[in-house]
């Protein structure tokens, strides 16, 4: 394998690694709270071996929320499952704004960390390429893990999917400082061999408080 | 005497069912929902145990653990991480936490550690006291 490759490689097991984590750490959560709701009714059975009365709305409750965690984590977990078969194929039909969507998604809480709002403008008409859909995912997620390291006004990124001509852009704004500053991230070494992968180019807006991402 | 526990997590759902545990272990819980409000709350007034959500937004964990025993040096902080490795929680302990446990959490297990940072918090406490007496009696030649 060459040096590229190598590189390319790395990049796409890290962003394997970094989604898993946070995947598996939202999915401890949920199991805590079903734990602790397994464990408040034994408290109420132990309640009401005792005599105490032990109302059926409570048990309700604890039924409600447990299965409320259920489709937290069945969502979780579908979503996970979805992204382990992006990399399935390396050449697909990718629906941009879908992928946006879906990623966004696939990252909640690495963005909800930073307390900051991910907001997708819905596009006027569909944009499908075709290309590598998981390197794809991992570009827009290298931009949206650089977007939210920088202040953001109403501490909301805004990404908008755009195809004004043939080329499909990725737009992320608003910063509160200059984006010009996010360069050095964006185009690492790792991130230039994602652009290449991907046919892509990272290009700052005249403003300085948004930058693109520009399929060729 | 219970113990007087604040508790913090971001999940809204897991602080409501914890805390209601808690409770019926004969332990007075306030909880707060961020680091930031935990912090405030530690400027009126004292627990005799903290148990920190290692991971929650805005505040990063090691730093909401600094601020914390800034505020107060005498907390006793047990972190509750959902992290599967223990890497984190040791560094964790090494800048002033006194205890980890992993989510999800055994209640018994967590209410010996609340217990033990009680009985901790009291000695430290006393100490403080009586290095306080020892100096004002140096002062006033007592």
């Amino acid at each position: 394998m060459g040096s590229q490759e190598n590189l390319l490689a790395v990049a796409g097991l890290r962003f394997f690694g970094q989604m898993s984590a946070s995947i598996s750490h939202e999915i401890k959560n949920v199991l805590a709270i079903i734990n602790e709701n397994a464990g408040l009714m034994e408290d109420l059975a132990m309640m009401g071996e005792k005599g105490m009365p032990v109302s059926p709305e409570r048990l309700t409750r604890i039924a409600g929320s447990v299965a409320g965690q259920v489709r937290r984590a069945d969502g979780i977990i579908k979503n996970w499952n979805r992204f382990a078969h992006s990399i399935d194929r390396m050449n697909e039909e990718v629906d941009l704004p879908e992928t946006i969507r879906f990623v966004s998604a696939l990252a909640t809480r690495l963005v909800f960390m930073k307390n900051i709002t991910i907001e997708i403008v819905p596009p006027h008409h569909q944009i499908t390429f075709n290309g590598s859909l998981y390197f794809i995912e991992n570009i827009i997620w290298k931009c949206i893990e650089a977007a939210i390291s920088m202040p953001l006004q109403n501490d909301t990124l805004v990404i908008t999917p755009e195809k004004p001509d043939e080329k499909p852009i990725v737009s992320f704004s608003a910063f509160e400082g200059d984006s010009n500053e996010l360069l050095p991230t964006l185009t690492s070494q790792m991130n230039r061999e994602l652009l290449s992968q991907v046919k892509a180019d990272i290009e700052i807006g005249d403003k300085g408080n948004a930058f693109a991402l520009v399929f060729k | 005497m219970s113990e007087k526990v604040l508790l913090v997590d971001d999940e809204e759902e897991f602080l409501e069912i914890m805390s209601e545990r808690m409770a019926a272990r004969g332990m007075e819980v306030t909880c707060a929902s961020s680091a930031e409000k935990a912090i405030s709350l530690l400027e009126k007034e004292s627990f005799d145990a903290i148990v920190l959500d290692f991971q929650m937004p805005e505040i990063d964990g090691m730093e909401a653990l600094k601020a914390m025993k800034k505020k107060r040096p005498e907390s006793q902080i047990i972190l509750l991480t959902g992290y599967a490795t223990i890497e984190k929680s040791v560094e964790a302990m090494k800048i002033g936490a006194s205890d980890f446990l992993e989510k999800p959490a055994d209640i018994e297990a967590l209410a010996e550690k609340i217990k033990k940072a009680k009985a901790d918090k009291m000695l430290i406490v006393e100490k403080q006291t009586e290095s306080k007496i020892k100096d004002i009696l140096k002062r006033y030649g007592g």
